[in-house]
């Protein structure tokens, strides 16, 4: 039988169309029964050695799992929820990603995170201090999981505080200040640096509010920023700088210069996180102490700052992507990760580890985990950090007193819902 | 075809795209400002004036509009008169005229966030070079907070605004000044017009088209100016160095209140129509458009 070719046009079309449809499918399919898996894995980078040593995780994960491939983007800090937002408008999201805790609330709000609980074997959370996973739990599930951390200490120097006559480490707020007098009296060092702009400014004040027995929230949990331990304490962070015994005009040292006062040599006393002791002049080091910053009470109340993972919702592969968030927390990575960008382990087993255990200085920080705060979990943080962080702007510039500055940003923060 | 209308015909296409390119989003940020947002910034319900109640009701909001005030006019009225004077200087042709325009251009041609940075770091209190080539001169320690004093903070930012607006209306103004047909010139050197005469009665008419064009520009680009004053201040201290797109980040990225921060976006949008309308009415830009 001939066919016609011409009359049956259609026919044969529909026939051919079909055939190249099918192959393509077949061709697909074998195709996917080949490629691994592809997890999205976002972080936010603190050196340019962060996607690196990630990135020697993901090869090692991929040569154990060759069905799963890890695909890493290094994101910038300075507009990540900017980014997380549109991801979830798009529904493009990664599978997990690195984030600031203080995104979590709205982020759940939004319903884009799924917990972690469903994925996560059993003994994976016991290796964490709970001090550091219970702020990470929202209606009683593990919407997030710490990734890096900071405790916040004292750093001295030994040698001035001793050619000051200073023969204990400052516990109290009355011992501290006396110490401070007697370093302006004998030494050209500044006694203590203190920092009152950029990022940083809103930790430097809650050293000195969590130690007066403060907190950003009061006990139903709604936000006061204007408590009278908190009045109280940036009353005494003001008295210091009026006093001479920090550095003149805090208002223009950020972070990085209040930084640099110490490693340089120029203040006998910083407070804050641990990763300026490599920078440290090297003649210095041998005589740098850590210890708990002073509190009103003597009563240690040190401040933790950590980041965190998060999985999306519109995650496509989550349980292969926690498969790589557990074997990026084996002690191997951690203590190699948290050596190379001078953090604290986050991880109780990798803290065990002798980089750590070794360095009396780093000890000192991982030993005030139990004891350490973080800043509330709680929806509006932001507008709470910059209200008042411009507070105590105006109280260190003297434009208002602690107390008018700090009841103008609770007025601010309570206006702004 | 009507010679008159021709060529409206022919710039019509790309005017229509253009106008619809920026009426879709100047429609969202309006649409925004009037209604009730949820956290991704979707408008969820409408909210009439309330956004705007909430703008006028912040005591931040005066004060802001103060500074974007003198920040915009303290960087556009220095920055265009010293620019005038480079561009003729450029123009007199001296030898290594090449290098002179390098040095002139380069701050334009690098990241505004690393200039800023660098003079941050020029700036700093403990640190800065200044103060060190001050305590230098006059033989004591000086610690003066340039950035974290509210008297010196504006100044200061407003001063490192000067030096990156130079080198593109200096650009601008120069090429202007090169377009001056030298038969003028001659004829004006003819008519034994010296250097000043020379200047203001025939180089500076004949510069007014594009210097009205490049003070436009700057003016929208000044008032919009975010990366210098966030990186070397972030608004402070204490909201000194607040302007409108610091204010704007700080209400959207912040407080996450994108209502709020709509509503900053059509008062700043009316503010600049309206600047640039009534410019254009009492200079000759109308003219050459």
């Amino acid at each position: 039988m001939k066919i016609n070719l011409k009359k049956n046009r259609l026919f044969v079309g529909i026939a051919m169309t079909s055939v190249i449809s099918m192959s393509v499918i077949a061709i697909g399919s074998n195709a996917n029964a080949a490629d691994p898996i592809t997890v999205k894995f976002n972080i936010l980078g603190y050196s340019p050695n962060t996607p690196k040593l990630y990135q020697e995780a993901i090869d090692d994960f991929e040569a154990a799992n060759p069905g799963i491939k890890v695909e890493l983007t290094n994101g910038a800090w300075s507009d990540a929820y900017a980014k997380f937002l549109g991801w979830v408008k798009s529904g493009d999201t990664p599978d997990i990603t690195v984030l600031g805790p203080k995104w979590l609330p709205d982020l759940i709000s939004l319903d884009a995170l799924q917990p972690f609980d469903k994925y996560i074997s059993p003994s994976f959370l016991k290796n964490f201090s709970p001090a550091l996973t219970a702020p990470l739990k929202f209606d009683g599930k593990q919407y997030s999981i710490p990734e890096a951390l900071s405790t916040r200490m004292m750093i001295y120097r030994k040698d001035v505080y001793a050619a000051a006559g200073v023969t204990s480490v400052p516990k109290t707020w009355a011992q501290f200040t006396a110490a401070l007098k007697k370093i302006k009296a004998t030494s050209k060092s500044t006694g203590l640096s203190v920092q009152g702009s950029g990022d940083e400014t809103i930790w430097y004040y809650a050293y000195f509010m969590l130690g007066g027995g403060g907190d950003f929230v009061d006990s139903a949990g709604n936000w006061k920023v204007n408590s009278a331990a908190n009045i109280a304490a940036l009353q005494y962070e003001v008295s210091l700088v009026k006093a001479g015994l920090t550095n003149a005009n805090p208002t223009g040292v950020n972070q990085d210069t209040v930084q640099a006062l110490f490693t340089s040599g120029k203040s006998a006393t910083y407070w804050g996180p641990p990763w300026i002791l490599p920078g440290i002049d090297k003649s210095l080091i041998s005589n740098i102490g850590v210890a708990n910053y002073p509190t009103k009470s003597g009563k240690p109340a040190p401040l933790y700052i950590q980041d965190s993972f998060a999985l999306f919702k519109d995650a496509k592969h989550p349980a292969e992507a926690v498969k790589f968030l557990e074997f990026w927390n084996q002690d191997k990575y951690q203590v190699k990760f948290n050596v190379t960008e001078s953090l604290i382990p986050i991880t109780i087993s990798s803290g065990k580890d002798p980089a750590f255990q070794n360095d009396p200085n780093i000890k000192a920080y991982i030993a005030a985990i139990p004891l350490a705060k973080s800043y509330p979990m709680k929806k509006g943080w932001e507008t709470v950090n910059i209200e008042v962080r411009n507070a105590v702007q105006a109280a260190l510039l003297g434009k208002l007193t602690s107390k008018a500055a700090l009841e103008k940003a609770q007025k601010a923060i309570v206006a702004k819902g | 075809m009507n010679k008159k209308r021709w060529p409206l015909m022919a710039v019509a296409p790309a005017s229509l795209f253009l106008a619809f390119i920026f009426a879709i989003p100047v429609f969202q940020v309006v649409r925004t400002s009037l209604s009730k947002t949820n956290g991704l910034g979707e408008a969820e319900a409408f909210s009439g004036f309330d956004n705007f109640a909430k703008l006028f009701s912040d005591p931040i909001f005066l004060p802001n509009m103060i500074n974007t005030f003198v920040w915009t006019l303290g960087v556009l009225i220095p920055a265009t008169v010293l620019s005038i004077a480079v561009a003729l200087l450029l123009d007199l042709k001296l030898p290594g005229n090449l290098l002179y325009r390098a040095v002139v251009f380069m701050p334009w041609a690098i990241c505004f966030v690393f200039v800023a940075i660098i003079w941050q770091y020029i700036f700093d209190q403990l640190f800065g070079p200044l103060n060190s080539l001050l305590a230098l001169i006059l033989n004591k320690d000086i610690e003066t907070a340039w950035l974290g004093t509210p008297s010196l903070a504006m100044p200061s930012i407003i001063w490192v605004g000067i030096t990156l607006t130079i080198p593109f209306t200096t650009l601008v103004l120069l090429a202007g000044l090169q377009s001056i047909p030298s038969e003028v010139l001659e004829a004006g050197t003819c008519d034994g017009a010296n250097g000043i005469k020379m200047f203001f009665y025939i180089k500076l008419p004949t510069l007014k088209p594009v210097l009205n064009v490049v003070t436009l520009v700057n003016l929208l680009a000044i008032f919009n100016s975010f990366p210098i004053i966030w990186t070397m201040t972030g608004g402070g201290p204490d909201h000194e160095t607040d302007t409108f797109p610091t204010y704007l980040y700080q209400i959207a990225f912040g407080d996450y209140d994108f209502g709020k921060a709509g509503a900053l976006s059509v008062i700043g949008l009316l503010i600049l129509s309206g600047m640039s309308f009534l410019y254009l009415r009492k200079s000759s830009v109308s003219e050459m458009l």
